[in-house]
C-alpha cells in the first residue's frame, strides 16, 4: 500500500486535501496526517515510516514546511522522497528556491483535483503511487 | 496605501476562486457596502507581514459556516465548533495569499502570520477597507487595515 504524509495545522486544508486524492483516483492509498514540520518528522521515524509522497503546507507553527523540507532532503532515508508543496502564497522565486532541493513542485491554494493531479506528474515518477 | 476599487476586485476574485473551488458556492459583490453586525459570528484575522504591513479580517455568519463545513466534511467526521473556527481560518488563509499577488504581482517576498481568532469584531470601521461579499443571499465582510 502506498504511503502519502499530509502536513498542514489547518484540519480543513487536510480534510479537502485528502478528498482531491480521492476524487483523483488516490483513495486506495494509505493517508497519514500531521499539523505541522515537527509532527511530520515523529511520523516518519515511527510507525507510518518513510512516505511515498509527502503534502505540505509552508505557514505552519512549530515548524514550517521550508524547514521540514530541509530535513527531509538531507536524511538519507528521505532525500528522494517527491515533495508537493500546497501553500497559499508563492512567488517564482520561491518555487524556485523550494524546486531546487529536489523532486519538489509548488501548487497555489486553493487546489483542484485536474491541478492535483497535474503537479504529481511534474514529481512521481510514472507508477510511483499504483496500489 | 490601497485603491478602494482595486482592493475590492481583487478580494472579490479572491473569493470567488477560492469559495468556488473548494465549496462550488458563488461569491458575488453584495449592492449594500454597509456593515451590520452579525449576531452569531465567526471572526478571523491574518496579518500581511510583507510586502506592505497591514491585516485582513474575515467575519461570516456561523450558519453560513456550518452549512459549509458540512457539505466540505460530508459527514467523515462530527463539525464541531472547533472544526467551524479551523474552517474559516483556512478560508481566510487561502484568498488571503490570492490577494497579496493580486495587490502585489510582481513582489517575491510575501509572508503572512498565522490567522488569529477573535470573538468580535477587532477592526476600527472608521480606519478600515470594508467589502461586502454575498453567498446565497448571506453577506460576509472582509476588511483591510493598516492599523496594527
Amino acid at each position: 500500500m502506498k504511503k502519502i504524509l499530509i502536513v498542514d495545522d489547518s484540519k480543513t486544508a487536510r480534510m479537502f486535501i485528502k478528498t482531491c486524492f480521492n476524487m483523483s483516483g488516490y483513495d486506495a492509498c494509505t493517508f497519514s496526517e500531521a499539523a505541522n514540520g515537527q509532527e511530520a518528522l515523529e511520523q516518519m521515524k515511527g510507525d507510518f515510516g518513510v512516505p511515498d509522497l509527502l503534502v505540505t503546507d509552508i505557514n505552519m507553527p512549530i515548524m514550517n514546511g521550508v524547514e521540514l523540507l530541509k530535513r527531509v532532503r538531507v536524511s538519507p532515508h528521505t532525500t528522494e522522497t517527491p515533495v508537493l508543496v500546497i501553500t497559499s502564497t508563492t512567488n517564482k522565486v520561491r518555487e524556485e528556491d523550494l524546486k531546487a532541493l529536489g523532486k519538489t513542485t509548488v501548487l497555489m491554494k486553493p487546489i483542484s483535483p485536474a491541478r492535483l493531479v497535474d503537479a504529481l506528474n511534474l514529481v512521481l515518477d510514472e507508477g510511483a503511487l499504483d496500489v | 496605501m490601497f485603491e478602494h476599487d482595486k482592493l475590492a476586485e481583487v478580494v472579490l476574485e479572491s473569493c470567488e476562486v477560492t469559495f468556488e473551488e473548494m465549496l462550488f458556492y458563488e461569491v458575488l459583490m453584495a449592492e449594500n457596502q454597509s456593515y451590520s453586525a452579525i449576531e452569531d459570528a465567526i471572526v478571523y484575522t491574518i496579518e500581511v507581514e510583507t510586502p506592505v504591513h497591514y491585516r485582513l479580517c474575515l467575519i461570516m455568519p456561523k450558519d453560513m459556516v456550518s452549512e459549509m463545513a458540512d457539505m466540505l466534511y460530508a459527514g467523515a467526521m462530527e463539525i464541531t465548533d472547533d472544526i467551524l473556527i479551523d474552517f474559516v481560518a483556512e478560508l481566510l488563509n487561502t484568498f488571503t495569499g490570492r490577494i497579496v499577488s493580486g495587490l502585489f504581482p510582481d513582489e517575491q517576498d510575501i509572508f503572512l502570520s498565522i490567522p488569529e481568532h477573535h470573538e468580535a469584531m477587532p477592526f476600527d470601521l472608521e480606519k478600515s477597507h470594508l467589502v461586502v461579499l454575498e453567498v446565497d443571499d448571506s453577506k460576509l465582510y472582509v476588511m483591510a487595515t493598516e492599523e496594527l
